[in-house]
């Protein structure tokens, strides 16, 4: 029989879970260079619905928890390179030279050219279901120095004690982070347009605003599938799957553990030394008492999980 | 039936691993089990038992013993050096396996715990020698009546002979466990209903001592062992944190005991405030 059993309900994980959903925000903006254009986002995003189900074979499911995006401006800043057109002679002069000459008209010199910001708030959803195990592992804190103490090793910040460790080791992860509207590539082009209009480039200029248009897509390297290239642009090179996921997927299905517990764990605080006397100086506190905790395991049915341990 | 049918939370602990508990408070926080006069802690060995401690316990400037003042010898301004020790810890929870339990508290009743300890005693009887030497001479004959008194000497702490006169008496307790709130917090805490130690005479003297361990455990030694239900914070990003306070489940029906003291375990029923 195991020294220690603990045994936590469904009831309970439920209620930590709605909790979690009920204060979880982020918010967040960054901007990369990526190369021909620049992208920004400035998202701020909260959690709705979703579950967590203990099951009858030992794993664990988090289901279609939503992430809400009450925020998502995806701002694009495009240079085109530059060219200037040459003055062009009107009224030549027949001794040489020019009379009348047209202003040489330089093109494309700022920098960017164009910015287009686009508020994706209401147009991206994103879902996670998750199903897994959960598991225990002890984790040896490499850095703590051979010689030093469990006591010396808590006063560090952050400390250097051991722990024994609660994941979710992950059997089936469904995450769909950003899923996007078909109305957004109506939205893009209807933005990139008004953004090139804006430029107040010159009739004279050959193929006029189609060719602009054009162009701007091309630097963006849009092809024909606009929701496909804003996934990838928003998910994989502004890399907010991975924003997202070290506020929240962390928590579920990589290394950080759901749970620590230290080991030793401390039973009884510190304490005053008993010798102090009023007329001296107070001698040194009485550290803490720690237990050390020995073959801790985990596991599940249905209706609770139960941990289970011996003291060393 | 689920441990949590009726609560969040269910924790339970078997007799062997809190008999291992207190044995890592003994060896972590020998000052708990171990009273002596400053004379006695400044030289260890002169203890009725060694105390087993924590080799690193030293360098965090934490003593061996909690000093006591000596036992002063009434009518004199002298006083001897003593020492108290509590060893060979033991509980035993409902029904009573570990621990045998003497004829006025056994049987052990449901939902208690049985405590065996054996408390010994040293004093520090001076040499026959030192004694002679100290005896004060009678007031001067001569001395001017209208003089005024002497102040007071001074206390004066006999040395210890080369080791202390020994005796241990085992003794034995029923109790409970109970949750009890303080300053808007839940601790739970063991109690005492009786105590008794091996038999010896006169019986008021086994009544007295009885006393003396009794007020001690009670006053002294026992809420020292109370544990905090402790509020707990979860991280859930840089700025969002869970709070997590748990609070016990109110005896009922479902609960009858909480905590309860069955079948070799101490076993708590815990709801959680999260917030």
């Amino acid at each position: 029989m195991p020294h220690l059993r603990v045994a936590a309900s469904e009831q309970a994980f439920k209620k930590l879970f709605a909790k979690v959903v009920e204060k979880f925000v982020l918010e967040k903006s960054d901007s990369k260079d990526l190369g021909p254009f620049t992208a920004g986002y400035d998202i701020k995003i909260h959690l709705e619905g979703g579950s967590v189900d203990l099951r009858a074979d030992n794993t664990v499911q988090v289901k279609e928890l939503d992430i809400k995006w009450d925020r998502l401006n995806l701002s694009l800043g495009i240079d085109i390179p530059g060219f200037c057109i040459p003055g062009i002679c009107l009224i030549p002069n027949p001794l040489g030279g020019c009379i009348l000459e047209t202003p040489e008209i330089c093109l494309f010199d700022a920098d960017p050219d164009i910015s287009i910001v686009l508020p994706l708030g209401g147009l991206i959803t994103s879902e996670i279901s998750i199903t897994g195990r959960l598991r225990t592992r002890y984790n040896v804190n490499a850095d703590r120095p051979p010689d030093m103490d469990q006591w010396d090793a808590q006063l560090p910040d952050p400390k250097l004690t051991n722990t024994w460790q609660l994941f979710l080791d992950p059997q089936f992860v469904d995450i769909d982070l950003v899923d996007v509207a078909d109305t957004v590539g109506d939205l893009l082009d209807d933005a990139i347009e008004a953004a090139v209009e804006a430029l107040g480039v010159p009739d004279v200029i050959a193929g006029g605003l189609s060719a602009i248009v054009s162009l701007v897509r091309d630097v963006l390297d849009i092809g024909d599938d606009i929701q496909e290239w804003l996934s990838d642009l928003l998910g994989v090179s502004l890399g907010l799957e991975n924003i997202i996921g070290q506020a929240l997927i962390e928590h579920f299905v990589t290394d950080d553990p759901l749970f620590e517990l230290e080991d030793p764990y401390p039973i009884l605080d510190k304490a005053p030394n008993p010798n102090n006397k009023a007329v001296q100086p107070p001698l040194p506190d009485l550290v803490p008492v720690k237990l050390p905790i020995r073959d801790l395991t985990v596991s599940n049915n249905d209706v609770e999980l139960v941990l289970e341990g011996n003291v060393g | 039936m689920a441990f949590t049918d009726h609560c969040d939370v269910f924790g339970a602990f078997h007799e062997d691993g809190f008999n291992r508990i207190i044995g890592h408070i003994r060896f972590q926080r020998p000052s708990m089990f171990n009273y002596a006069t400053q004379a006695i802690a400044d030289n260890p060995g002169l203890l009725c038992r060694p105390i087993e401690a924590h080799p690193r316990l030293n360098q965090h400037g934490n003593p061996l013993v909690t000093i006591i003042d000596p036992l002063p010898l009434p009518g004199t301004n002298f006083a001897l050096n003593f020492s108290v020790q509590l060893v060979d810890v033991k509980i035993d929870f409902h029904p009573s396996s570990v621990v045998t339990l003497p004829a006025e508290l056994a049987p052990l009743g449901v939902q208690r715990f049985a405590l065996s300890l054996r408390v010994c005693a040293g004093i520090g009887c001076p040499p026959a020698q030192v004694v002679s030497d100290l005896i004060p001479p009678p007031p001067d004959p001569d001395a001017d009546p209208n003089q005024p008194p002497p102040p007071p000497p001074p206390q004066v702490v006999l040395p210890p002979d080369q080791q202390l006169i020994c005796v241990c008496l085992d003794a034995f307790a029923a109790g409970g466990l109970r949750f009890r709130e303080y300053f808007q917090h839940f601790y739970l805490e063991p109690f005492i209903d009786r105590i008794e130690i091996s038999d010896i005479q006169p019986a008021d003297l086994e009544s007295g001592i009885e006393c003396v361990i009794d007020a001690t455990l009670r006053l002294g030694f026992l809420p020292k062992l109370r544990i905090l239900l402790e509020k707990m914070a979860l991280d859930i990003t840089d700025d969002v944190t869970i709070s997590v306070q748990p609070k016990p489940v109110a005896v009922s029906p479902q609960v009858p005991n909480n905590p309860a003291l069955e079948q070799d375990e101490v076993r708590a029923f815990i709801d959680l405030e999260v917030s």
